[in-house]
């Protein structure tokens, strides 16, 4: 009993280097989670950038070789882009959210820069092709703010997001893309002025018209039907109406 | 918030944990000793007295009754008090002590409360030890043979045993059985290890009577009367020990509403009596119970925080996710992924997980050790836990108040 009794006396600084010990080891864990998350997102970005280049010695080659050829090779990697580029973009935004638990990490500001910039290439390359290739794929630009100076800016993402599951179910005919106004890139500023913009968020369609304030789903798929009645998600809409 | 939030987690986490190792730590020290049988010597044969407080009791006072006949110890007396029950209680009372010369009973015809009734039978009681015990309890016939030896070392002024649930029927009740066969069995056996025990449960705890006497009985203006006598017992330098083999059993609340009213007079209770000793608070006479009892609150306010906290972000994350849907025509099938990513889980996810998962070894650890059936407690296993949720709302209310200085009644 006695020596049970000096033991005890330990007790609160063995309890306390276990939790130290416990402490550390899940910060470690996390730090490996960190890690591995950060490896993800680079090597999704590398499968973008390698995406990007085959659609860039696509745009090139065109006109020297079968146009033919090269619209259904770029048609068929446009499709393979589309599939991953937006769960890549909501994965970098999940991702980053819960690695950052007291300060802003470095790393997903500079992913989501190269995403954005990478956005807009990937935007004037498929207005190029559906000029040269007459694609049907149908862009529609989505500015926004960060979700404290602009508070509906999330809402409108997450109506968009609901369009583009819609979109994904059908035929994959509506490309969305998300440009972040807070980022500094100096193509969006640009767009941003070309475009006029003054309230966010802001969506530019194909056709040049502006929608700036929160939008609903309905507003946005009729504008959309009126550029392209072709377009699948159309054919549901006018089901519903 | 985010940012606070995910600080508190970190200090919960850490506070939490701590707690958790250190009772891992001394029940891995004293694992064999939790059912240590101490002999009772011959030569040691004290009177014993138990005092039974009845108010409206008339449903259960005589199955308890009938488990007091049982008692096999011989130098023993029985005080049943009535309280001013507006019952039957004093005609049953009467009619199954008839015959046992072993039981008296005073009839207060007025409502003095548990604790002024203990103490009108402390007075008048002429046993060396003094077992106090709830009228809807009843005890096992061995008990007073396991309780008393205890009371061999001079030091020892009070003697707690396992609480545990008389017939479980709802699920609510055998979520409590498994609450009531960790926190009042292995628990009060861990805190007599470290000399904290800050509760002698009502439903039955032995005192010493000179000790009583000394530190002039229970006091009558608290409604935790079993809680705040444990703080003088340690202020007297005395020790509260635990005998985990004895057991009583007691009758819970059925209804939530019927737990609430418990818990809120407990947790009220515990307020007030903290206030009323925090001088004990941090003192090198008060020993190890005067860091523990700071501690154990400072945890359950930062649990209750968090609690909050984490309820206020899922509220409002909640809101807004259906305020999204009313731009989507309520469309819910687009967002619903099934897809498991192990990588969002983060640190805080993880401090979480490890915290829900000491909860559960505790548990089960709880059961084993304490040599109990799992089976016999089957749903309430699955409720345990969610008591944790309701027990942050009722000690959310009893700390409002006594923000607000509104008084809680015993009944």
């Amino acid at each position: 009993m006695t020596k049970k009794k000096s033991v005890r006396n330990y007790l609160p600084v063995l309890a306390f280097a276990i939790t130290l010990f416990l402490f550390l080891s899940v910060i470690i864990i996390g730090n490996i989670l960190n890690n591995e998350r950060q490896d993800f997102v680079a090597e999704e970005m590398q499968k973008m950038y390698s995406d990007f280049n085959s659609m860039q010695t696509l745009s090139l080659i065109m006109g020297d070789y079968d146009d033919e050829m090269v619209c259904i090779a770029f048609e068929s990697k446009l499709q393979e882009l589309d599939s991953y580029i937006w769960t890549l973009a909501e994965k970098i935004d999940k991702y980053r959210i819960v690695t950052e638990e007291f300060q802003k990490d470095e790393f997903y500001l500079k992913q989501k820069k190269t995403f954005n910039e990478n956005e807009i290439f990937y935007y004037l390359m498929m207005r190029k092709m559906n000029r040269q290739c007459d694609m049907s794929k149908e862009p529609l630009l989505f500015f926004y703010q960060n979700s404290f100076d602009c508070k509906k800016c999330d809402d409108q993402s997450f109506v968009l997001t609901d369009i583009n599951e819609d979109d994904d179910d059908l035929e994959n005919e509506v490309a969305i893309f998300s440009l972040d106004v807070d980022l500094n890139i100096s193509a969006i500023d640009m767009m941003t002025k070309y475009y006029e913009i003054d309230e966010y968020p802001c969506l530019i369609f194909s056709d040049g018209t502006r929608m700036c304030g929160m939008m609903d789903k309905t507003i946005i798929e009729r504008k959309l039907c009126e550029i392209n009645p072709e377009l699948m998600i159309c054919e549901e809409l006018n089901q519903e109406t | 918030m985010n940012i606070w939030f995910n600080a508190l987690m970190y200090l919960v986490w850490f506070l939490a944990t701590f707690y958790s190792v250190y009772f891992f730590l001394t029940l891995a020290i004293y694992r064999k000793d939790l059912f240590e049988k101490r002999k009772l010597p011959r030569s040691f044969r004290p009177r014993v007295t138990f005092l039974i407080p009845a108010y409206n009791e008339a449903k259960s006072i005589a199955d308890s009754i009938k488990s007091m006949k049982k008692v096999s110890y011989e130098n023993i007396e029985f005080i049943v008090l009535n309280d001013g029950s507006k019952d039957d209680t004093a005609k049953i009372v009467i009619e199954n002590i008839k015959g046992d010369d072993r039981f008296s009973f005073i009839n207060n015809t007025d409502n003095k409360g548990k604790a002024g009734v203990l103490n009108q039978g402390i007075k008048v009681c002429t046993g060396d030890f003094v077992a106090c015990m709830d009228a809807d309890s009843v005890v096992e016939p061995n008990i007073v043979q396991k309780v008393i030896p205890y009371f061999l070392d001079k030091k020892t002024g009070a003697v707690t045993v396992s609480v545990e649930v008389k017939n479980p029927k709802s699920f609510l009740q055998k979520a409590m059985a498994v609450e009531f066969a960790i926190g009042l069995s292995l628990f009060l056996k861990i805190f007599s290890y470290l000399k904290c025990v800050f509760v002698t449960p009502g439903p039955f705890s032995m005192y010493r009577k000179s000790m009583l006497n000394e530190i002039g009985g229970y006091d009558e203006t608290n409604i935790t009367e079993d809680h705040e006598i444990a703080f003088r017992v340690h202020k007297s330098n005395y020790n509260i020990e635990n005998c985990i083999d004895a057991r009583v059993y007691t009758i819970l609340p059925r209804t939530f509403k019927e737990l609430y009213v418990q818990r809120r007079r407990w947790y009220s209770g515990a307020i007030q009596t903290f206030m009323k000793h925090k001088k004990m608070m941090f003192r090198k006479e008060s020993g190890f119970f005067g860091v523990y009892i700071p501690f154990h609150y400072t945890l359950i306010i930062l649990g209750l925080f968090t609690f909050l906290a984490s309820i206020y972000l899922s509220v409002s994350r909640f809101i807004r996710e259906i305020l999204y849907y009313q731009y989507t025509g309520f469309n819910f099938f687009n967002h619903f992924s099934f897809s498991l990513d192990p990588l969002m889980y983060g640190r805080v996810n993880l401090l979480g997980s490890s915290l829900l998962a000491a909860g559960i070894v505790l548990m089960v650890v709880g059961i084993i050790v304490t040599r109990r059936k799992f089976r016999n407690y089957n749903l309430g296993l699955l409720g345990y836990p969610l008591l944790f949720i309701l027990y942050q709302i009722y000690w959310g209310s009893a700390i409002w108040n006594a923000i607000n200085n509104k008084k809680v009644k015993w009944r």
